[in-house]
């Protein structure tokens, strides 16, 4: 496990550094802009919390079909942490907003349906807390994932509906030299993503042990 | 005679009994439109409004179908006799969509008095339609919380952004149709597509949440 780790802070590194300091600024309406490159935290939050709330869905449905305490440990764990990476993302989200659009908040859809992405897995969270048994949570839970999962799509369809007078997301290039600089931050906030689902599901693993084993509970 | 017509009937009979639920939610609506007609004049809000008292007429009045059954201790009776879980939630969602139509009938007449706005047919049927989907997801989520703490605090937390894109294509389509613009296929479309993946999921899930 260590080598992956090291080797995610090395391209971690090497990202930022590119980002920060090797990049210049790109040309935004004919000036020249150098706020873009929150683009390579933004985006691979957005992502990653893509990825945590997909792997939420997979073992919801395999906790429903099978059963097993562990899918219903990293489903809920996961939904934990996609949510820490959509905070991210709407609070990066938000400072980039101001730098581009001029306004913190301008409920363009992306920004919306990251919004109510974060309410639902917020939600989702509050739900788990509220059921003290711990087979009904585990299922209750893991049918709300997938109620919350499938119906984001929706939700950026019916932003889109609404908005449809709103000007879209502007538009700037990225040089094709910064595309693999995104893609190298992109997998490494997965893997840190990874690593961190990996501690958590060991952790509450350890705490349920503790509670049967040594309390009795 | 399909069982869960049965069980609708059973709810039903209850209800008309001492009208609770429907008196709460009445009062509930009549109270909101008052209070609003009064704080707020701009009309273009009130296809806006109406969802919104919709929103929370539903979230007060329709958890009861499952809440009560909890309370009373009738739910094990239900899940033991031999009707299938899918079963009990269709009844309950028909039952929960009668309460709600007659809810909505009088809203209509209270927004005619109050705002003096009239959605005409074409709103009631389309308000109808989009009311569907609000009464699947809250009958369903209703199921989940029946063994949780403070269930009435949950719902509206969980059920909230689920019924964020359904309610969105709601008020756009009540607002083109108040306008006198009948180009709603985009909402209706929408409208389907939501109320059709709801209620899939909700058939496939309610079995495994509410079996012990």
């Amino acid at each position: 496990m260590l080598p992956l780790v090291i080797l995610v802070y090395l391209l971690v590194i090497y990202g930022m550094y590119n980002a920060l300091l090797v990049f210049g600024p790109i040309d935004f309406y004919g000036k020249p802009w150098d706020s873009y490159r929150i683009v390579f935290f933004h985006v691979p939050a957005a992502v990653t919390s893509y990825v945590a709330f997909t792997v939420t869905l997979i073992f919801s449905i395999g906790y429903l079909a099978k059963r097993k305490v562990t899918y219903d440990i990293i489903a809920s764990k996961s939904a934990k942490l996609g949510l820490i990476f959509a905070t991210l993302t709407l609070v990066s989200g938000i400072i980039f907003s101001k730098e581009g659009w001029g306004a913190y908040w301008n409920w363009d859809p992306r920004q919306t349906t990251m919004l109510i992405l974060w309410f639902v897995y917020a939600g989702y969270l509050v739900l788990r807390s509220a059921i003290e048994n711990e087979e009904q949570k585990a299922k209750v839970s893991a049918a709300y994932g997938i109620f919350g999962y499938v119906t984001i799509p929706l939700t950026y369809l019916s932003t889109k509906l609404w908005f449809s007078l709103h000007p879209t997301a502007s538009k700037f290039g990225l040089s094709p030299a910064m595309k693999p600089v995104l893609v190298i931050m992109i997998i490494s906030m997965i893997a840190l993503y990874a690593y961190m689902l990996r501690i958590e599901v060991k952790l509450e693993k350890l705490e349920r042990y503790i509670k049967v084993r040594v309390y009795g509970l | 005679m399909p069982k869960f017509i049965t069980i609708v009937r059973k709810d039903i009979i209850q209800e008309f009994r001492d009208k609770q639920t429907l008196n709460t939610m009445f009062l509930f609506s009549f109270l909101t439109v008052v209070i609003f007609s009064y704080s707020l004049f701009e009309v273009s809000f009130v296809p806006h409004l109406l969802w919104i008292i919709i929103l929370f007429a539903s979230l007060l009045g329709l958890s009861r179908a499952f809440f009560k059954e909890k309370e009373v201790g009738t739910l094990e009776g239900l899940l033991i006799s031999p009707i299938s879980p899918t079963s009990i939630l269709i009844a309950k969602i028909i039952y929960n969509f009668i309460l709600i139509l007659i809810i909505e009938f009088s809203l209509f007449i209270l927004f005619l008095i109050f705002f003096e706005v009239n959605f005409g047919i074409y709103g009631f049927l389309f308000t109808l339609y989009a009311t569907l989907g609000f009464v699947v997801v809250i009958s369903v989520f209703s199921s989940f919380l029946l063994n949780s703490k403070a269930k009435s605090m949950m719902l509206p937390v969980i059920s909230m952004p689920i019924i964020f894109p359904l309610l969105l294509a709601s008020i756009s389509g009540l607002r083109k149709i108040m306008d006198g613009n009948l180009d709603i296929l985009s909402e209706i479309k929408l409208i389907t597509s939501y109320i059709g993946i709801v209620s899939v999921i909700s058939m496939l899930t309610f079995e495994y949440v509410i079996e012990d």
